[in-house]
């Protein structure tokens, strides 16, 4: 390289590194007293948080002058490019589209097969035809979703809301007192004071019965020095379990117990753990793999899995249910009270039986799908 | 050949070794965070888990900020039936006490607790309040941070999980608009945070306790034998004992509070100093336990050196610089191995620098910071830390900065100016509150899709 090559490399890269550097300086310039992170401090969590912040705005929209006024009382609104149409009451044709913000101070209604491709408000009772297609609603009053509807967004009412068959709700369903599940009605979560599935005639809405009495405890009452065989008895390799601070315990490998027992301290299994029908969970329980909960147990802590979690037939839960992976409730499950909502979450897919009450939420990764496996299981049946 | 050109070869190969492995780590941790699968936290339990709480806010000399903390707190809506929050005044000679007292006074909820003897220094101070802790779990939050009205709760949730003995929340700098270097960090730490805790948490790794923004079980931290009150990073120190004893640390990313980061390069320093020095003790403390202990997976054993063994890389750093400019100025260095070695060297400036600026940048991506084009200027906060870290690490193996036995509070200077103005740059209404008075509406951000949104619940959807 001669000495003229040289200086106009080396001017070069000094150009091109000088100009990365005064980019990156402009940069810091425009940001200079800015904070663009901002957080809000204020910030609530609300299950119904997307309900309760186009209700507000709605009401600051409805102070709005209106641009049209018609005969029949309608009014129409616009903000920002927003068209807001309010009505008294509302009754849409079966197959009727909408592209506009609705309003309705009355009753809403709408044939099957219809469209509305923004946000709907209604302050009384609300009334959804058979595969309509909506972007979100919020009702002041009860709710039904007609058969194989789908909701893009979220769906709201201040008392019950009724998801049909096949109906999809792509985001949260929140009610004020009830949301009823109809076989295949898939949502992304249901928070009710009760959410529930298609109950029999005989099944009682409350989730209190008689707890279960295993004779097998752990940890094991050890008066006699026979700890170590029960622990054995209990399907517990001594040499793999120690304890996890004063109150817990850790288990290296599966545990399935082979007779109901009642666990009064928090237990971490790092493999499946398989509990026998009626046992008693006093406390927390973990596991890195699967949890299958038999039929009848009452677990009163929080079950934790990172991998799949079923609870059998008629069990009941008191704590917070996290599964890594799917998430079962069989038939009969009662799980929370009225005054203590439980919240029950599947990274992957969470199925309900018929049958099922719980006071609290149901949660998914993906979706929440509401008799599938009772369909599933009468199919093999049949 | 010289030992001279031995020895420098030598460091040159541990040098590249010991970055290469680093920039390894990075890489894996973004990728890890770009493909994660946001269900798998569990944000959706949040209010559903509700322990009894106490929070200690440790202070001394603190009147500046005293009153900010302590009303975000009261203003928390977690239930006050199952909430204390015990304010510690650490023989402060400000006003500090009278503020903690007033609290005390207005609200049944807070505790004010006065320190006058006894070992100084915020572990201690932490260690005589938890003993009048009432809570199941302790959260922690230093004087200058400002817990959201939901924090409490976030930071709750994990504790569900009864393997989890801490959880540690997200810092974020609210003065990022004030200098250069607080810019800086504010990209810092959002890598460390958005991509670097995160990425530790989701693979199982060893997501740190930061002593503050998050909290731990009483119980446990009883069972580990409470805190280090020797140590500069008790927070760090009780990480890795909660570690040792089979527990797990979880980070919740929602969690966010807000911090005020070093304006000045002397601030910075300092707190850096004090960093590296306390994580460098921790290491010398616990490295063997940390290689025997059953109760850790390999990858936790590994991930966990590398977090204690961390400020070790500056120094490694700069011995590779000096080694190569000798073989660079040697001539008979000119072999083929040290050609090999040079071009690793060269390489691992391509391969290994972008694994720190693909984390800052992809953590500015991620929060949707502006910042991001200020990324080559964080060449100089680099260069300011290494200086910093080796001046420390120098010290530390020459007799301590800190000096054995000097346990006194090491605190960031605080920037706010004590009119209960909570923020730097502005948003400032005097009622004790960044944004106190403002209305849901001015939190609701619109959204394309035409709804309206505030951050937290914009990241759900």
């Amino acid at each position: 390289m001669n000495a003229w090559a040289f200086i106009l490399f080396a001017t070069a890269f000094s150009a091109l590194v000088a100009a990365h550097f005064a980019a990156a300086y402009r940069s810091w310039r425009a940001t200079k007293g800015q904070e663009p992170s901002d957080i809000d401090p204020d910030y609530v969590r609300l299950e119904d948080y997307f309900a309760r912040s186009f209700r507000m705005h709605v009401s600051e929209w409805l102070r709005l002058p209106p641009e049209q006024a018609l005969p029949d009382g309608t009014r129409v609104l616009r903000k920002e490019g927003e068209k807001i149409r309010v009505s008294a009451a509302a009754e849409f044709a079966p197959y009727s589209v909408s592209d506009e913000i609705l309003e309705v101070q009355g009753s809403f209604r709408a044939g099957p097969g219809c469209l509305f491709r923004r946000e709907i408000h209604a302050r009384g009772v609300a009334r959804i035809g058979a595969g309509s297609r909506l972007q979100a609603i919020a009702s002041d009053g009860d709710l039904f979703l007609g058969a194989g509807t789908r909701v893009a967004r979220w769906a709201d009412c201040s008392g019950t809301m009724e998801i049909g068959p096949q109906c999809t709700v792509r985001s949260r369903a929140t009610a004020g007192a009830k949301i009823r599940l109809k076989r295949g009605a898939r949502v992304a979560s249901a928070f009710a004071p009760t959410v529930l599935t298609a109950l029999d005639a005989h099944d009682p809405e409350t989730a209190e019965a008689e707890l279960p009495q295993p004779e097998q405890e752990f940890p094991v009452p050890d008066p006699a020095g026979a700890g170590r065989a029960r622990r054995i008895a209990l399907g517990l390799d001594p040499a793999r379990l120690r304890q996890l601070g004063p109150d817990g315990g850790l288990y290296q490998g599966n545990w399935k117990p082979a007779a109901p027992l009642r666990l009064r301290v928090k237990m971490v299994v790092k493999g499946d753990c398989k509990l026998p029908a009626g046992s008693l969970i006093e406390a927390d329980l973990k596991a890195d793999g699967n949890v299958d909960v038999g039929a009848g147990s009452v677990c009163r802590g929080n079950v934790i899995a990172g991998g799949d979690i079923r609870f059998g037939r008629g069990c009941r839960f008191y704590g917070v249910v996290h599964a890594g992976g799917r998430l079962h409730l069989d038939t009969g499950v009662r799980a929370g009270r009225p005054e203590a909502p439980v919240a029950a979450y599947g990274a992957d897919v969470l199925t309900v039986d018929d049958g099922v009450i719980v006071h609290g939420k149901l949660a998914s990764g993906t979706f929440v799908l509401a008799g599938a496996e009772t369909k599933k299981r009468r199919r093999r049946q049949g | 050949m010289s030992p001279l050109i031995v020895a420098c070869r030598c460091i040159l190969v541990l040098t590249i070794a010991a970055l290469t492995a680093y920039a390894l780590r990075h890489h894996l941790f973004v990728l890890s965070r770009l493909g994660q699968r946001k269900s798998r936290d569990m944000m959706e339990l949040v209010g559903y888990v509700a322990p009894s709480v106490s929070v200690l806010v440790p202070m001394h000399n603190e009147e500046n900020v005293a009153a900010d903390v302590l009303q975000a707190l009261v203003d928390c809506d977690y239930d006050w039936a199952k909430l204390e929050v015990i304010a510690i005044d650490d023989r402060s000679t400000d006003r500090t006490g009278e503020i903690i007292d007033e609290f005390a006074a207005r609200y049944p909820v807070v505790k004010a607790v006065h320190r006058k003897e006894g070992q100084g220094g915020k572990p201690a101070a932490l260690e005589f309040a938890g003993a009048q802790a009432t809570g199941e779990i302790l959260l922690l939050f230093d004087a200058d941070y400002i817990p959201g009205r939901s924090m409490i709760k976030f930071l709750v949730t994990p504790f569900c999980d009864p393997e989890v003995g801490a959880v540690m929340g997200r810092v974020v700098p609210e003065n990022g608009g004030a200098s250069l270097l607080a810019g800086l960090l504010e990209l810092e730490r959002g890598a460390g945070y958005q991509i670097g805790q995160q990425a530790r948490h989701t693979l199982g790794l060893t997501p740190q306790f930061g002593g503050t923004v998050g909290g731990v079980r009483a119980s446990v931290l009883k069972a580990v034998g409470g805190w280090n009150t020797y140590s500069l990073t008790e927070d760090t120190d009780l990480t890795f004992r909660l570690l040792l004893h089979g527990w797990k640390v979880a980070y919740v990313n929602r969690a966010e509070c807000y911090e005020e980061a070093p304006e000045t390069w002397q601030v910075r320093s300092r707190q850096i100093r004090r960093w590296a020095t306390g994580h460098t003790e921790c290491l010398h403390d616990l490295w063997k336990s940390w290689l025997r202990a059953k109760t850790l997976t390999t990858a936790e054993k590994i991930d966990g050196l590398f977090v204690l063994a961390c400020y070790w890389t500056a120094p490694i750093l700069v011995l590779g610089w000096l080694a190569s400019l000798v073989l660079f100025f040697l001539p008979q260095a000119h072999s083929s191995l040290a050609f090999v070695v040079a071009l690793s060297f060269m390489g691992y400036q391509l391969f290994g620098n972008q694994a720190t600026f693909l984390e800052l940048g992809t953590a500015a991506l991620l929060d949707g910071n502006p910042r991001v084009k200020m990324l080559p200027l964080s060449l100089f906060n680099f260069f300011g830390s290494t200086g910093a870290i080796c001046r420390a690490l120098l010290a530390f193996y020459l007799g301590g900065l800190f000096g054995p036995g000097n346990h006194h509070w090491h605190k960031t200077k605080r920037y706010r100016n004590g009119n209960g103005k909570n923020g730097a740059n502005g948003h400032a209404n005097g009622n004790g509150r960044k944004n106190g008075n403002a209305t849901a509406a001015r939190l609701l951000i619109r959204a394309p899709n035409g709804i309206y949104l505030c951050r937290q619940e914009a990241n759900l959807t």
